[in-house]
């Protein structure tokens, strides 16, 4: 009879506990990370009752987790490289809508100035045009500082980010092994169970922080996780979490690194960071925004050579040979903050190999007396040698000083030329329009000789304004140089076809024609050409000129692929970004088959442990019923 | 297959955000009518865009140039032609005023009508266009190009021989004009080959005409002079190589002499022993000069023979410099109408590049209105369509039957 009580309380109490379950599913039905429980049910032993066994009612053998360890893996991966992707995204779709911009672009402050230029060409002696060249030219200069401005904004906010993912990786990190740390206190208390509840926790922790950062976990003994993260570093040991730290770059103090705080000091570990969105933020940086400020940086610096070049060798409204146009800012050279010598690093562009230029930084490095130089872009090192003056890639390094093995300096060409570019012309009469020299054919001549416009090939020539007669002499197969300003024979007797080219004192001129003895050509100072469009027209055909790039590309076309690069990787991020999230729902869905609350579901657990234990209650109750008839047997 | 009820709520609420997307991406290309919303739709197209956008300005560019160009040739023709005008005018003087009939006075008014000609045609050199530049200096557009000397009378060029090339096209420049010194102030004299006059010492009543060039590869381009050693004898002598080329040659009164190579001439009249001609090769003589010239002509009297041949020489000179002025413009007018014919065909041409870079620029970044109109209402459709079945499947609930 007691059996049949124990029996019926054995069932009341696992349904009991059966029901508890479902409350609680259906509860966490929407707590993320949250993977369903259901009791596991087993029957007691039975009692030996003489030949035959007899049940004894049903006992909880388990409350368990389903769960599966792969699918919960697999979710985390997918996690990593998602966020890694989405974060890529986030930020070069940034930087691609600022380039799509049409009003605040570069192209049409380009394309703005060069016709203005055209139109200066029109009007050379208009002051008006003149006037709106200049502001055009300032609209330009606005529109690089703007463009510069934007994209540091976003470098800012990398930088940001960077310390936000950081802290949030420590933090989620020091959760990690508090959990840990319950785990495994509680891990000794229960025979066979595990903490369910815990254990989604950090599910969900380490499912958080593969979002931050691709982790690799190790299971202990102790049902512990140690994490790893990048190529090794250790997070979190059991109850214990180490701390990573936002750092500045050594080189450049307006760039934050992932350091690991090893407790010996800090060590950067940006480049073992590769993925989550900690390493989409440090790739976007290093392969996305940098060389893209670097581009622009080198069209600005290109475009103020060739063109402060050209107006040197014009003349403006004054009379007076053409200046600088546009100041050009030196090459940023950071020293590492860690040198010890006292070593002296200039840079300069160099006017002549502007072609070279790259879109890369560098690093300067010393060791065993002598320099050495690593173009990043593909980490190339070139061996310079001791102090001295060095030119490569369109660079000019004046290295000097003490250093001492070890140290080292980041160059970066470019990087702050769009900030610092400027404008040097401030009255519009000083656009050399005009070409500073013209020639003409004494009217007096017999022949039919002709001197095109002379062409400036070196506007720094010290003669180069002088008056220059070319006479020919009798007969007319051979002409005389002089210069008429310093009385100086320049040549004589220089043998003459027609068509030929001539230079002197900077300048060259093409003869053509049959020409008389006695017939004087000259080349003189340009005085008063105000109307002179010359240089206007170079300056104007400097658009299409194709300096970029060792000479294959010109000012639009570098701004073209800057504008394609930025846009093929943003497409490419959007494409990464929905293949890796449909990848990633695939495995949640996966996770979820097993591990998801499904209502309905609970529902129909819940009408079947009703009716169980309505039923086990009935069987108290029958119990109860059968106790009572043998007593009223007994009574009477 | 399980699924869970979160998952199911989460399914579907991602589905219509991804159309929600689809939908606004769509809506967003039908406003704009560009299929290329930022670089990152097409990046090649976009850049191509970009490229084709500095060749549409460009190409607008040109088109201004090139009507300006023009414009100011259509200037500097018409004032031609008005120069052209004027030089007729002086012609037609030079041919009343060689009238022998007129007295000293007929004639001194016939000069002051070629001086108020000369003035008027310094007056058209002058021109100044519509930015205050003068159309004939050269590059020296503030610079008077043509100045008369009040007591002389003789006329100036202060300009340069710069003209203002134009570009119309890549790498294609035309001049927008042509500088005063090649229009006035470069007219070969004479015959545009040699010129002949009398020696201003002459007594005799002979006057050389020109007769043209005969052969011009054997013309040397030498000074010869034809001296009289008697009233029906000359000697023909190269004075650049100092040589007397023919002696003793019998004189007839207009008839061909021949004697100079690839040239001939003829002299008419009585000349005096002791006369002599000069043939030079024509040099460069402003068109101001000789109407300047033919103005000193003209009010020098002619009492004797010997000044009556020099008067008829001059006159006929004057002529002839007139006639290679007049040559002159219409030379300059020629290649006004040939640049202004150029830039008309370059225009042209720039427009079929630009209605070309339109078509190119628009198959490369224009939505196909149609395609996203119906895009459109697909995904309106499915947008709906989940709608509907999230809101189904939201509303079932087996706890609804507990």
């Amino acid at each position: 009879m007691p059996d049949i009580f124990n029996i019926g309380v054995s069932a009341l109490l696992s349904s009991q506990r059966m029901l508890g379950t479902i409350g609680h599913n259906i509860a966490n039905a929407n707590t993320p990370g949250y993977s369903r429980q259901r009791v596991e049910f087993e029957a007691r032993p039975p009692q030996i009752l003489g030949n035959f066994f007899v049940g004894k009612g049903v006992n909880i053998a388990d409350v368990s987790r389903l769960a599966d360890q792969f699918l919960i893996n697999q979710v985390r991966t997918g996690t990593t490289n998602h966020s890694q992707s989405a974060a890529f995204l986030e930020f070069s779709s940034q930087l691609n809508n600022l380039l799509a911009d049409a009003q605040a672009g570069l192209s049409p402050g380009l394309n703005e100035f060069f016709n203005g230029l055209q139109d200066l060409g029109n009007h050379p002696s208009s002051v008006p045009t003149r006037q709106t060249l200049l502001s055009q030219a300032q609209t330009l200069v606005a529109r690089f500082h703007e463009q510069f401005a934007r994209m540091d904004e976003i470098a800012l906010a990398v930088n940001d980010r960077i310390e936000i993912d950081v802290d949030h990786i420590n933090e989620l990190a020091q959760s990690i092994a508090d959990i840990n740390r319950a785990i495994a206190q509680t891990s000794g208390q229960a025979a066979t169970g595990a903490a369910n509840d815990l254990l989604d926790r950090r599910d969900q922790l380490l499912e958080e922080l593969s979002g931050m950062v691709g982790v690799q976990t190790f299971e202990q003994d102790d049902g512990a996780i140690n994490v790893t993260i990048g190529n090794g570093q250790v997070l979190v040991v059991g109850g214990t979490a180490m701390n990573l730290v936002a750092v500045n770059n050594p080189f450049d103090a307006s760039r934050k690194e992932v350091a690991y705080d090893t407790g010996a000091g800090p060590s950067i570990i940006s480049a073992q960071i590769g993925n989550g969105e900690l390493g989409a933020l440090l790739n976007f940086r290093d392969d996305l925004l940098d060389p893209t400020r670097n581009a622009l940086g080198r069209m600005g610096v290109t475009l103020a050579q060739i063109f402060n070049a050209q107006h040197r060798e014009g003349m403006d409204l004054t009379g007076a040979l053409g200046g600088d146009f546009f100041s050009i800012p030196a090459p940023a050279v950071n020293a590492n903050s860690g040198n010890t010598g006292t070593g002296t690093v200039v840079a300069a562009f160099d006017p002549a190999t502007v072609g070279n230029l790259t879109i890369s930084d560098y690093t300067l490095t010393f060791s065993a007396g002598n320099f050495s130089i690593t173009r990043l872009s593909d980490n190339t090192t070139t061996l310079l040698g001791g102090a001295g003056s060095y030119t490569i890639d369109g660079l000019t390094l004046t290295l000097g000083g003490v250093p001492v093995a070890g140290d080292s300096w980041r160059i970066q060409p470019t990087r702050q030329v769009p900030r610092d570019i400027g404008l040097l012309i401030t009255d519009a009469r000083n656009v050399a329009a005009a070409n500073p020299l013209r020639s003409r054919s004494q009217l007096a001549n017999l022949g039919d000789a002709r001197v095109t416009a002379p062409d400036v090939t070196n506007a720094a020539n010290a003669n180069l304004l002088d008056t220059v007669t070319i006479t020919f002499d009798d007969p007319p197969t051979t002409f005389d140089v002089v210069d008429t300003t310093t009385a100086t024979t320049l040549a004589s007797n220089v043998a003459y076809t027609s068509g030929m080219t001539v230079s002197f004192n900077g300048w060259s001129v093409q003869l053509t024609g049959a020409a008389r003895a006695g017939d004087q050509l000259v080349v003189e100072y340009n005085a008063g050409g105000v109307g002179d469009n010359t240089n206007a027209r170079l300056l104007a055909a400097l658009q299409a000129a194709r300096v970029l790039d060792g000479g294959t590309a010109n000012l639009q076309d570098a701004y073209g692929s800057l504008i394609g690069e930025v846009g093929a990787q943003t497409h490419q991020a959007e494409v990464n970004e929905s293949a890796l999230k449909a990848l990633l729902e695939h495995a949640v869905n996966s996770r979820e088959e097993v591990s998801g609350v499904n209502l309905d579901e609970e529902a129909a657990d819940l009408l079947k442990f009703q009716q169980v234990y309505q039923a086990a209650a009935r069987v108290v109750a029958s119990a109860n019923q059968v106790f009572e008839e043998l007593l009223n047997a007994v009574r009477t | 297959m399980r699924i869970s009820t979160a998952q199911l709520y989460q399914q579907s609420v991602s589905q219509i955000l991804n159309k929600q997307t689809a939908l606004g991406r769509l809506q967003a290309q039908i406003a704009s009518g560009k299929r290329i919303l930022s670089p990152a739709d097409d990046p090649a197209a976009a850049a191509r865009v970009l490229d084709i956008d500095r060749q549409q300005e460009l190409t607008r560019q040109f088109q201004t140039n090139a009507d300006l160009a023009m414009k100011r040739l259509e200037n500097e023709e018409s004032i031609i032609a008005a120069a052209t005008t004027t030089v007729q005018r002086v012609r037609e003087l030079a041919l009343r005023g060689r009238n022998t009939h007129l007295t000293d006075d007929d004639r001194r008014f016939v000069a002051a009508e070629v001086r108020e000609r000369l003035k008027e045609l310094v007056a058209l050199g002058n021109t100044i266009d519509g930015n205050g530049d003068f159309l004939f200096a050269g590059h020296q557009a503030k610079v008077l190009p043509f100045t008369q000397d009040a007591t002389t009378g003789l006329v100036t060029y202060n300009g340069d021989q710069g003209s203002r090339l134009i570009e119309v096209s890549p790498g294609r420049t035309i001049a927008d004009g042509d500088p005063g010194d090649a229009v006035f102030m470069a007219i070969r004299n004479g015959n545009g080959t040699f010129v002949t006059g009398p020696n201003p010492a002459n007594t005799g009543s002979g006057v050389i005409v020109s007769g043209g060039v005969t052969n011009a590869p054997a013309w040397t381009g030498h000074d010869y002079r034809i001296v009289f050693t008697t009233a029906t004898t000359f000697d023909v002598i190269d004075d650049t190589t100092a040589t007397t080329i023919a002696a003793g040659v019998a004189y007839t009164d207009g008839a061909a002499i021949t004697n100079i190579p690839g040239v001939s001439v003829s002299i008419s009249g009585a000349p005096a022993t002791g006369d002599e001609f000069n043939i030079n090769p024509s040099a460069n003589q402003s068109v101001f000069a000789t109407i300047d010239n033919l103005a000193d002509a003209l009010e020098t009297s002619i009492g004797t023979p010997a000044a009556r041949a020099f008067f008829a020489g001059d006159v006929n000179r004057s002529l002839e410099d007139l006639d290679q002025a007049l040559e002159k413009f219409l030379e300059v007018r020629a290649t006004i109408g040939a640049r202004v014919h150029a830039i008309e065909g370059q225009k042209n041409a720039n427009e079929d590049i630009g209605v070309q870079l339109t078509a190119l620029r628009s198959d490369l970044e224009d939505v196909n209105l149609v395609e996203a109109a119906s895009q459109l209402q697909l995904e309106l459709t499915t947008l709906q369509a989940a709608e509907r079945a999230f809101a189904r499947t939201q509303g079932l609930s087996l706890f609804d039957f507990l």
